[in-house]
């Protein structure tokens, strides 16, 4: 057995790491010496192996207790899912945007291209970029027409 | 056939896919709901809104490996909405009665009195540490995953899972050690 304390610090500290195998290969082999040589350290980790061991055995009964409910709560849900298959929505919202954007484009392009952004000067005067722009007068006739009641 | 496989089935219209998928990851997801949630009633609600959800959503999987993480990931986040008034989610002591019926082996009665202490001292943990453990031990997550999940740091999620192991531990050891010197002193009153 190792003198006391010799390495057994080191160990415990990661012992945890070490019974999950995350220590880096060189640690594990060093740990795994020490294990071999020491046997309270051995013991510790044998201790923390029947907690891990312990906990998965509580989740089991857990999940065993569960069974019966389980079995109703998976009839329940597929009975719950939609007719049709899951879709990607990246995929279709992209193509919505798609359409919209080209049809936009389309719009634009039958009534003569799009509007220029008006300058300083033109904002006395609105008239004639509000008449470049599509479906304004129209717009606005509707609205007029609308709101004539009251 | 591995999570990947399944999910792709189940983007092309296949159902039973779906359902073994279902079948796989329930259990578990049930487990940590109920202990979540401390509520069966709750627990089920929020295990069908989870997979009726994971259905909308499985073509957002990113790493189709790694499922189990996404699922959760939903499932807890709707317990917490459900349980909005509580600031962390803790799990629940749950029942600490009828633990280990199900210990088979030569040595089930210790196994089931082992079971129930460590309930026991499962239930005492602070909340944290029982959520990290659980995601840890019961549903294999990385401390990155877990960090995530739970909105805390990666050494956090460490620290909570080393601190509730050692808790653990200490904790049987103290319970095995008192048994055992009970036990010597029942052996000696009965000799002659």
């Amino acid at each position: 057995m190792n003198a006391p304390g010799t390495g057994c610090e080191r160990v415990r500290a990661r012992m945890v790491e070490q019974v999950e195998g995350e220590l880096a290969p060189l640690d594990e082999a060093l740990d795994r010496g020490h294990l071999e040589a020491c046997a309270e350290c051995a013991c510790e980790r044998a201790e923390l192996e029947r907690v891990r061991h312990g906990i998965r055995g509580l989740a089991r009964v857990a999940e065993a207790e569960l069974g019966v409910e389980l079995a109703l709560l998976q009839r329940e849900v597929l009975a719950r899912l939609p007719a049709h298959a899951p879709r990607a929505p990246g995929l279709r919202m992209r193509t919505v945007l798609t359409a919209a954007a080209a049809l936009l484009l389309l719009f634009l392009w039958s009534r003569g291209g799009l509007p220029s952004a008006p300058r300083a000067a033109d904002l006395a005067n609105l008239d004639p970029w509000l008449e470049r722009l599509p479906a304004w007068p129209e717009l606005l006739h509707g609205l007029g027409g609308l709101l004539r009641p009251f | 056939v591995d999570d990947s496989a399944l999910i792709a089935r189940v983007q092309a219209g296949e159902r039973e896919a779906f359902h073994v998928l279902l079948q796989r990851h329930s259990p578990a997801l049930l487990a940590t709901l109920h202990s979540a949630l401390a509520n069966r009633e709750d627990a089920r609600e929020v295990l069908q809104e989870t997979w009726l959800r994971a259905w909308q959503h499985l073509a957002r999987v990113r790493e189709p490996a790694r499922l189990r993480a996404w699922l959760l990931s939903i499932a807890l986040n709707l317990a917490r909405a459900r349980h909005r008034r509580l600031p962390a989610l803790g799990l629940a002591a749950g029942g600490a009665g009828e633990p280990a019926a199900q210990a088979d082996g030569g040595d089930a009665l210790e196994d089931a009195e082992e079971l129930a202490r460590l309930r026991l001292h499962m239930a005492a943990l602070p909340a944290r540490q029982r959520e990290v453990v659980d995601l840890r031990v019961n549903h294999g997550l990385s401390h990155a995953e877990i960090a995530a999940l739970l909105g805390i740091t990666e050494e956090a999620s460490r620290a909570n899972h080393y601190q509730a192991l050692r808790r653990l531990k200490d904790g049987l050891q103290g319970a095995s050690s008192t048994r055992s010197r009970a036990r010597g002193a029942s052996a000696e009153r009965s000799e002659p």
